[in-house]
């Protein structure tokens, strides 16, 4: 085969270019998805959803429950997760689908961005909004319910591995979608699953033992869990039967089988976004 | 001149080698080979669906190949390593961005995206779109999307650029600026896989080229080889008194009568190893037999081959009689 390779001399050398680190793309990223989410109006849409589940714990009748909480408060409690449920759950895929079908994100990895510094950019992005919504949240429930956090680490950190689990579980999700549409549509089945399972709305003490038992080893009830007793002090993980007030570390040990739930989920997530879908034409 | 501290040289930075790419039981790359060197232009041309895209996006790191092998500057380029990070970059077929971005803004992420780029004015100005930096992407039209597309993979300065139909939708003016780049970028050393349909472009451009058909590179070498090896035409309207079987053998040319329209035309195909003289032989000894029958041969008409030519063979699968 005529090659003219060994005519061609050796390309100049260059000087030598420190890349940009995948920390430093996802930073850069980040701002961007900020802007994209005010100049995005589904995106926008999807960053105030969340608020509906304001409502409801506005509309319930007063009255302590068995834990001597508000039940209004008891319930807001719950709202930190479901709000990093439905935003990481629905915007990422909405996103996604959308991104990979006009072959934006191949081009980024063409040009050697990489694919942790995207998912990450957008999963701060997420956690940003989910944080604003947890100031708001908070808010309600101290002007309204005059109950402020007592453990905010451990509820902001609990929030925050939400917020990173749930993104994780869209990204997985995204396979599914063909387009911004069908993802759209295609998010609605675990956001229901997710929602049922989170005992926000059915409180697990109304279900069967079973039920709960296998509820607290799935995503949603444990950092439910784990919110509540961190909002109100209270070592809610036995069942309301045995609160005990709890602060600190106190907090921290006992919520530590719900933590080492919620992480293994993550790693369970992160695991399934191996399998993320980067090219359009690929497969069905 | 290669001393201990340079890095070897490296005289291919890219080489695929007898690669195949199936999707499923579909062998959509069945078997290909080539190199491109630093400071060369190497096209790939080929009917749709030849496998082009396919062995770019293998080359891109995105595919694992069924056979064969790729590399990148010796690396393997399959799941994008971060020692080739740098030094590769790429127009896709199909090309995304955020609609919701303006122009400058896009080129301000991709900058800050990438080690030691280019200046943003100065990347505005190269693709032409200095008027339209407040413009959202949404707004732009799609040879102004594909010039984006040019400017965002050239910004980088990368030693290794594919570029996969990249004037696709611009209009003459802003192709031929367009080919103005990529020359100055071979020029400067980068090694270019580009496909295009655009002939011209190729002709222009491409040190070496390879004609891709249903997944086999038909024909390889620089544009002179390839059309060379086609042969060159004779053509004249067949007198009315003279049958097919009437007309003269001429040196290394193969005779062939064919209606344009309903005219009878009498063509030859010279092919012959004196490329440069045969051409000449074979028409001397087609004006002495005309001159014994007492004719005049008219529209007479002699001329090589374009890659035009050498393109529709291909397609047609003639090729096969032609690269030999
Ligand atoms: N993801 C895919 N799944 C199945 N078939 C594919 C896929 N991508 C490409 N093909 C098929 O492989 C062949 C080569 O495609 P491609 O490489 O895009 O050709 P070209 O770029 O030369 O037009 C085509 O027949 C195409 O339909
Ligand atoms: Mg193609």
């Amino acid at each position: 085969m005529a090659t003219t390779a060994e005519t061609v001399p050796a390309p100049a050398t260059r000087t030598v270019r420190t890349p940009v680190s995948t920390l430093r793309q996802m930073l850069r990223l980040t701002r961007v998805e900020f802007t994209l989410f005010y100049r995005y109006r589904m995106a926008l849409y999807i960053a105030v959803l969340p608020l509906v589940f304001l409502f409801p714990a506005l509309s319930m009748p007063e009255g302590e429950n068995a834990v001597g909480v508000d039940n209004g408060a008891h319930y807001l409690a719950s709202v930190f997760i479901l709000t990093a449920m439905t935003v990481g759950i629905i915007h990422m895929p909405n996103v996604y689908a959308a991104r990979r079908e006009s072959m934006l994100l191949k081009r980024f990895r063409a040009s050697g961005v990489a694919p942790v510094a995207m998912f990450g950019a957008t999963t701060l992005s997420v956690l940003g909004v989910v944080i604003a919504l947890s100031a708001v949240i908070t808010g309600v429930l101290a002007a309204h319910f005059g109950e402020s956090p007592h453990a905010p680490v451990l509820l902001l950190f609990t929030t925050t591995l939400s917020t990173v689990l749930m993104c994780l579980f869209g990204l997985a999700f995204t396979r599914l979608a063909r387009n911004a549409e069908s993802a759209q549509i295609i998010t609605m089945a675990p956001f229901l699953v997710l929602l049922a399972i989170s005992g926000a709305l059915v409180p697990v003490e109304m279900m069967p033992d079973r039920v709960a038992d296998v509820l607290s080893l799935l995503p949603m009830l444990p950092a439910v869990d784990i919110v509540r007793s961190a909002y109100f002090g209270l070592d809610l993980f036995s069942g309301p039967e045995q609160a005990t007030a709890a602060t600190g570390l106190e907090l921290w040990v006992a919520a530590a089988p719900s933590l080492l739930v919620l992480l293994a989920w993550t790693g369970i997530a992160a695991y399934l976004v191996r399998y993320f879908r980067w090219d359009p034409r690929q497969g069905k | 001149m290669s001393t201990a501290e340079q890095t070897p040289p490296t005289t291919t930075a890219i080489s695929v080698r007898d690669l195949r790419q199936s999707y499923g039981d579909f062998e959509a790359v069945a078997g290909i080979s080539f190199d491109v060197a630093p400071g060369e232009l190497f096209a790939l041309l080929g009917t749709n669906g030849a496998g082009k895209t396919t062995t770019i996006e293998t080359l891109e790191g995105f595919r694992r190949p069924t056979g064969g092998s790729v590399r990148i500057f010796g690396t393997d380029p399959f799941g994008r390593p971060a020692a080739l990070r740098e030094r590769m970059d790429a127009v896709l077929q199909h090309s995304g961005h955020f609609p919701e971005l303006t122009v400058a803004e896009t080129i301000d992420l991709s900058r800050d995206l990438a080690a030691d780029p280019m200046d943003g004015e100065e990347v505005l100005e190269l693709i032409g779109l200095t008027d339209k930096a407040k413009v959202a992407i949404r707004q732009l039209s799609g040879g102004q999307k594909r010039r984006l597309d040019l400017g965002l993979a050239v910004l980088s300065r990368p030693e290794v650029l594919f570029l996969d139909e990249p004037t696709t939708g611009m209009d003459p003016e802003a192709r031929r600026s367009t080919w103005d780049i990529i020359a100055d970028l071979v020029e400067q050393g980068a090694a270019v896989l580009l496909t295009t349909h655009y002939l011209e472009e190729a002709e222009r451009l491409a040190d070496r080229l390879a004609i891709m058909h249903k997944g086999e590179v038909r024909i390889e070498g620089t544009l002179r080889d390839v059309v060379v090896g086609w042969g060159d035409r004779i053509a004249f309207l067949l007198p009315a008194d003279v049958r097919s079987a009437d007309l003269p053998e001429l040196p290394g040319a193969t005779s062939e009568v064919e209606l344009r329209g309903e005219e009878a035309w009498a063509t030859y195909t010279v092919r012959g190893d004196d490329t440069e003289s045969r051409a000449h032989h074979a028409m001397a000894a087609l004006v002495a037999w005309a001159q014994t029958c007492g004719l005049t041969l008219r529209r007479l008409e002699m001329r090589s081959a374009s890659l035009e030519d050498v393109f529709l063979s291909v397609a047609d699968g003639a090729a096969d009689l032609v690269s030999g």
